[in-house]
């Protein structure tokens, strides 16, 4: 499996990532095959999309809610956000918590691979892409991809039609923030299926964002180790498929954000990404933006959470990923 | 789980007509592991049977030609089609009595937002049939691309035991499709599962994972006992639902004693033409006998075909555990618990 895996990311790593992840071997006829007979604009719909993945799906849903101000994610309505205000000045909507990720491509297991190297994530996919009778089969590519398209398109629609409805004054051309960080570890999956959409990626550093999590699991110990070994294996496997993302998607449609420009600068940082996105001034969103993410790290008013010889083993365990993180834009 | 809202008119219609046909030659073999339905597939199928080496992953068994005018049954084996419809990411909870699969769908059906959101499942519902189809559509051509000769309609029988927690989702969103629930004593799917988890068994083996110590055991046939009591239930609440002529229920233990009768009756629900002497070879083609001696055995898929094994295998107080979860659904399907 791993060695699929890993013929598989090398073939997708050209110049200027045009060759996706699992890529059809007929782009043009996949797009016209998922465009066909839907109803809408389905090419339209696609541009407008931001597909947005976070290593620490906090902060994702942080920068979502700013991007989409005063627009606010909530599960209550239909179109899954509520207005403050009239809605005039909305130039996108949160679609937070999609999870269509983790149907196209549910996780069960650790990662695979060893430290230090690529990992993939232990997904049904992965192990059973040799498998022809599988839905989402490597012999078969040409057709689930055409088919898991379309599906993700039906359903996007579906969202900006609610959202019509319940907002009746929402502007022509509205984007979508598609916030799917609980499923950043398929994000190349989902990544190659939407070329024509925008990627956005936003990259924190493991040391922050893993500093609370063994404390979710008891223990001590080789258990408290084991814990902290799973964690580290899991934030590098979102690392590496979000940069297996970011490579696939041309330069002009993808953005890398870091979490330390988003604690130093909120106000900068999102301004620069609603500019690449092209929504347009916001003095909502300026408001939001302002007030900047939680910081990462200890939750409990400084309290560390981890030794040092935890935190260096932790360093060592990403340091492959750090890097490759740097290289993102 | 629920089972979400009916299937809209809307999502019904729409689809390339091609695709619509197929809906209604497809049959859905649901249950658990361990209960007979690679079995059952390579019997409904033959002379095709599932082969992960060919591109389509069907091919003629060797030795057997295509009968005239090509495969009428064409195997699908897993498709997992229903897990990543519900992936389930967790043991099945227990819920009003019954257990019920711990799957996304349940979780966040109730969010506007989530993809399979109830208040969006027109839409996702024509998107994930037009999957599913395009999918088993694609199964047959890539069949008939690599040289197989298949009837011109043939039907597809879908082995999917291992995704029957959702089988009341896939059901609902491909109701012209039969469903075949195939049933098996849950108190020797426990004993079966177990034996392949212990060392030197094949899933032990293949998973890495042994069941050695006595917590270890106790907590498998716990899982087992669980997963096997939440297909039923769901599969068995699908069942209630589907339209009667569509559906069928048959036991291992029947299909066990009396294989020709039983897939006598079968292939007639199926629309299929075999004759009692077809049936018999078949059958006996595929029997526990047939099997290699090498290739059956402790430790083996193939391992007894001995309905009963686990008064043996199961202590008294791991059989009162057991009961304690399944008897319900045991005897819904007609067990003596």
């Amino acid at each position: 499996v791993l060695d699929r895996l890993r013929r598989r990311a090398s073939r997708s790593r050209s110049p200027h990532g045009e060759n996706a992840p699992a890529a059809s071997a007929d782009p043009a006829s996949e797009r016209e095959g998922a465009a066909a007979d839907l109803g809408f604009d389905a090419a339209r719909l696609e541009a407008e999309l931001i597909w947005l993945f976070a290593t620490d799906p906090g902060l994702g849903s942080w920068l979502t809610a700013a991007l989409t101000a005063p627009a606010r994610p909530d599960p209550g309505p239909s179109c899954g956000f509520k207005l403050s205000g009239g809605g005039g000045s909305v130039t996108a909507i949160p679609v937070s918590r999609l999870s269509l990720t983790r149907h196209l491509a549910p996780a069960f297991g650790d990662p695979i691979g060893e430290d230090g190297a690529e990992l993939f994530p232990a997904t049904l996919n992965n192990y059973m892409a040799d498998k022809p009778a599988y839905l989402f089969s490597a012999a078969a590519s040409g057709r689930w991809r055409v088919g898991a398209r379309r599906l993700a398109l039906r359903r996007l629609h579906s969202t900006l039609v609610a959202a019509r409805e319940e907002h009746r004054n929402l502007v022509p051309g509205l984007r979508m923030v598609v916030d799917e960080s609980t499923g950043a570890y398929a994000a190349d999956l989902v990544a190659s299926l939407m070329p024509r959409s925008r990627l956005l990626v936003v990259i924190g550093d493991p040391q922050g964002e893993l500093e609370p999590l063994p404390r979710c699991a008891d223990g001590e110990g080789g258990e408290r180790d084991t814990g902290l070994h799973r964690a580290a294996r899991k934030w590098c496997c979102r690392l590496d498929a979000i940069a297996r993302a970011h490579s696939s998607f041309s330069p002009e449609r993808r953005l890398a954000v870091r979490r330390e420009e988003l604690e130093d600068d909120p106000l900068e940082a999102v301004r620069r990404v609603g500019a690449w996105a092209r929504l347009g001034p916001s003095d909502e969103r300026d408001a939001r933006a302002a007030r900047g993410p939680e910081p990462a790290g200890p939750s409990d008013g400084g309290k560390a959470n981890l030794t040092d010889i935890e935190r260096e083993r932790l360093r060592q365990l990403t340091a492959s990923q750090r890097e490759r993180a740097l290289t993102l834009r | 789980m629920s089972a979400g809202p009916d299937l809209s008119s809307t999502a019904l219609a729409g689809l390339d007509p091609c695709l619509e046909d197929l809906e209604s030659r497809l049959v859905w073999i649901w249950g658990s592991p361990r209960s007979g339905s690679s079995w059952l597939l390579d019997q409904l199928a033959h002379p095709a049977h599932p082969n992960v080496r060919a591109r389509s992953g069907i091919s003629l068994l060797p030795g057997e030609s295509p009968p005239a005018g090509g495969c009428e049954v064409l195997p699908v084996d897993e498709p997992f089609i229903a897990n990543h419809l519900a992936p389930a990411f967790a043991d099945p909870l227990e819920r009003d009595g019954r257990l019920e699969a711990a799957t996304l769908n349940r979780e966040l059906a109730a969010s506007g937002s989530y993809a399979f959101s109830d208040r969006h499942a027109e839409a996702w519902q024509m998107g994930y049939r037009e999957l599913a189809l395009g999918h088993l559509q694609g199964m047959i051509e890539r069949a008939v691309a690599q040289g197989l000769q298949v009837s011109t309609a043939p039907i597809l029988a879908i082995k999917e035991g291992n995704g029957s927690h959702a089988s009341d989702l896939v059901m609902q969103l491909l109701p012209q499709s039969r469903l075949l629930l195939l049933a098996r004593d849950g108190r020797d799917v426990v004993d079966s599962l177990l034996a392949a988890y212990s060392p030197g068994g094949f899933l032990a083996r293949n998973q890495g994972v042994a069941v050695t110590t006595r917590e270890e055991r106790r907590a498998k046939i716990d899982w087992a006992a669980r997963m096997w009591a939440c297909n039923m239930d769901t599969t068995l609440r699908a069942v209630e639902r589907h339209p009667p002529e569509l559906t069928r229920i048959v036991r291992y233990e029947e299909l066990l004693a009396e294989p020709v009768g039983t897939l006598a009756s079968l292939f007639k629900w199926m629309g299929i033409e075999r004759s009692a002497s077809e049936i018999e070879r078949l059958a006996g083609a595929h029997s526990f006998h047939a099997v290699p001696a090498k290739r059956r055995g402790e430790g083996r898929r193939a391992r007894s075909a001995k309905p009963g094994r686990w008064r043996e295998s199961f202590s008294r107080a791991e059989q009162d555990a057991i009961h304690a979860l399944i008897s319900a659904p045991l005897r819904r399907l007609g067990y003596e618990s």
